[in-house]
């Protein structure tokens, strides 16, 4: 019965990422393409910096590098649709890679969420309609974000893929982390820090004329507790079970 | 120790050298090269006029300039004695390796075995911080000078962005002592200063015990050879309590990567470190690899926790100071972190010309072992395991940043703010020099390196001490 449960589970896994994995690619490409597209479409560079076609070096060099990586995800997406059999024997040697390097996976994955998570921090707070002041990195950020975004999609795209097809094993844990009265404290430590933020802020930013005061005790007494009870956290978590 | 860490997350890197005397040729050659550009430098070039200003300077002082020539101080015949003196430790090491060995295991077993001994020697420590304290006045320090005493007539707080705790924390204290014992801004700072030394020397200690058991002398040896300890001889500007937390950081670190810690510990302290100076946000990389060792050991709660903590505490610091009545307006457009109301990314500039030079005498200045950091990799020093990765990803921003950040003061008077980010560049040269393979002569050599590194940088210390004498 668990030989047949696993069987049909390592089926269904396998189809999974047989249309996963093509997926990754093919999102990837028409991004990547409707990217490129914009990124010829910026404004010219300075008339002094322009090298061929009215383009700098580095924008001729960043066109370059953001082409090929195109063109790759085309052909790789051309060929997961084609060649089913190259489809399988990538997906496997990174299945093979991933379990081999255990920590460099875990990093990429890292990295990858990190990314994508950056992007979405910089597409609010560059973002001049939010935060004017931004307005001072539009040069910057007008001319990199193209690219930037492919990335970031490419990023989140990734890490989605990998984890939900299954090639990265969220294993459990060989020991438990803490006994419950730790878990208690620590959770206790860790909302109270957190929880009692949110709340502070959200008085802040309300009320903030009521909020501020600059000859009180209250809120840096509450302050401190939460501190010293993060002591006690880390304290309590001193070492390992 | 380190060699404690698991096997599986060691990884030998190949040696470029086959046998060992091409590493002593290399080394030694560093070493008698920096002897002899200390001694051309302090005693037969003429001084950069203002080392703070190399637009105007010619390339000869440039090259020559403060990184390297703060022997000057000292008479010619009593830097010929101490050389003397250096050879004669160096002779001893090389004619009795043993006994030189015995003395420094003796001598390390007295001190550590007692943690009363340790405190002892640290507060020891910061006495002679205190009593060496620096009379160096930068044009930061005559800013607190004009501000503080205003501001505190008026109830006015003094927080700056970039340096919320410690900016803070000083101005506090400075109100307190005065109001008890008539001290002024200057002499706040240098007790301040003096007693995170003191806990500098301690966390030091402790530090260097654990990376390198017996040998943990001279690793501290070495590692305080650099000039940036001038930081806790009564510096009067606003790092000296940041650098302690990181440190601390870098402890815990360890800690954690030899499973005695929890990583919320080292967060925390990079979180303090941070609301002490936003400079060491630099050392968020490291932090970063540090997560992915603790998501590798499948702790996703704890994973995820230790950010949260340092965000909230973070924004708690700010909140702190909103509610005391500082405004977003004023800690932004005072913050050199957020642009000064502009664009940060001027404060970001390549350096060229003579600012080449600028900056590689400050790095010496800071540290001069660090001319050992890259034939220590090329050594095989850089093993790749979970130590030196989190050193490195902690180093490699550090130098980005030291060689990239625009130093509005001049680089000879903004040795301290470079300090910070050269921090882990110092223990990524001290662990990678330690770790290389051995090679003939390497203690004299590393003995010798140590020895002129500390003869340079206090002569450099107690000669801003006498700044006032004469």
């Amino acid at each position: 019965m668990e030989e047949q449960h696993s069987f049909h589970q390592k089926t269904y896994m396998a189809s999974l990422r047989s249309i996963l994995f093509p997926a990754f690619w093919g999102f990837s490409s028409i991004e990547g393409l409707i990217c490129f597209i914009w990124f010829l479409n910026l404004p010219l560079s300075e008339s002094e910096r322009a090298v061929f076609l009215g383009y700098s070096i580095i924008r001729l060099i960043a066109l370059a590098v953001f082409g090929l990586a195109v063109v790759y995800c085309v052909i790789v997406f051309l060929k997961t649709l084609v060649q089913s059999e190259q489809s399988r024997s990538m997906q496997a040697a990174i299945q093979i890679w991933i379990r081999q390097k255990d920590f460099s996976a875990t990093a990429l994955l890292s990295c990858l969420f990190a990314w994508a998570l950056l992007g979405a921090f910089l597409e609010i707070f560059l973002n001049p309609s939010f935060f004017p002041r931004s307005i001072l990195y539009a040069f910057l950020y007008t001319r990199i974000r193209p690219v930037f975004l492919w990335t970031v999609l490419v990023s989140a795209q990734a890490f989605i893929t990998i984890l939900a097809g299954g090639w990265y094993q969220l294993k459990a844990r060989e020991q438990p982390e803490m006994t419950g009265k730790r878990i208690r404290t620590a959770a206790a430590g860790f909302f109270l820090l957190t929880g009692g933020s949110l709340v502070l802020w959200t008085i802040y930013l309300t009320s903030p004329d009521q909020f501020i005061n600059p000859d009180g005790f209250i809120l840096p007494a509450i302050a401190s507790l939460a501190v010293l009870l993060l002591g006690l956290v880390f304290i309590l978590q001193r070492s390992e079970v | 120790m380190i060699d404690a860490l698991p096997n599986e997350e060691l990884r030998k890197t190949r040696s470029t050298f086959r046998s060992g005397w091409p590493l002593t040729i290399l080394f030694g050659g560093i070493y008698l090269l920096m002897l002899a550009w200390y001694g051309i430098s302090s005693y037969l070039v003429e001084p950069l006029v203002d080392p703070n200003n190399v637009d105007r300077a010619r390339l000869l002082p440039s090259i020559f300039g403060f990184g390297f020539n703060e022997l000057r101080w000292m008479p010619a015949w009593t830097a010929a004695v101490c050389l003397a003196i250096i050879a004669g430790v160096i002779w001893f090491i090389h004619h009795r390796p043993g006994r030189a060995a015995e003395v420094l295991k003796r001598a390390g077993d007295v001190l550590y075995n007692r943690k009363l001994y340790l405190l002892a020697v640290s507060l020891a420590c910061a006495v002679i911080f205190f009593l060496f304290r620096s009379y160096l006045i930068s044009d930061d320090t005559l800013h607190f000078m004009n501000w503080m005493p205003h501001q505190a007539a008026h109830g006015i707080t003094h927080v700056r962005f970039d340096e919320m705790l410690e900016s803070n924390l000083h101005f506090e204290l400075y109100k307190l002592a005065n109001s008890l014992w008539g001290w002024d801004v200057q002499f706040t700072y240098n007790v301040v200063s003096c007693l995170a030394g003191g806990l500098f020397v301690y966390v030091l200690l402790l530090y260097s015990r654990r990376l390198w058991g017996d040998k943990s002398l001279a690793l501290f040896a070495f590692l305080v050879s650099g000039g940036f300890m001038q930081l806790f001889f009564g510096d009067k500007e606003n790092y000296t309590l940041a650098v302690t937390l990181v440190l601390i950081y870098f402890y815990f670190s360890y800690k954690y990567l030899v499973r005695e810690s929890a990583l919320i510990t080292p967060a925390f302290f990079l979180a303090l470190a941070m609301t002490f100076h936003l400079e060491a946000a630099f050392l968020l990389p490291s932090l970063f690899y540090l997560t992915v060792v603790e998501l590798n050991r499948r702790r996703y709660f704890t994973a995820a926790a230790a950010w949260v903590i340092l965000l909230s505490l973070f924004s708690l610091v700010i909140l702190y100071f909103l509610y005391r009545g500082a405004t977003w307006e004023s800690l932004r457009d005072t913050s050199w972190g957020l642009g000064r109301g502009g664009n940060v990314l001027f404060n970001i500039v390549f350096p060229s010309g003579l600012m080449i030079f600028s900056r590689l005498n400050m790095w010496i200045l800071i540290f001069p072992g660090i001319v050992f950091l890259l034939p220590a990799v090329l050594a095989g020093g850089l093993k790749l395991d979970h130590l030196a990765g989190h050193i490195l990803t902690a180093a490699v921003p550090g130098l980005f940043f030291s060689w990239v950040w625009i130093s509005t003061i001049g680089f000879y008077s903004d040795w301290n703010l470079f300090s910070m980010p050269m921090f882990p560049v110092v223990l990524l040269t001290a662990v990678s020099l330690f770790r290389c393979r051995d090679f003939p002569l390497k203690k004299e050599i590393v003995a010798g390196m140590t020895m002129v590194s500390i003869l340079a940088t206090y002569t450099w210390i107690i000669h801003n001490h006498y700044l006032l004498v004469g």
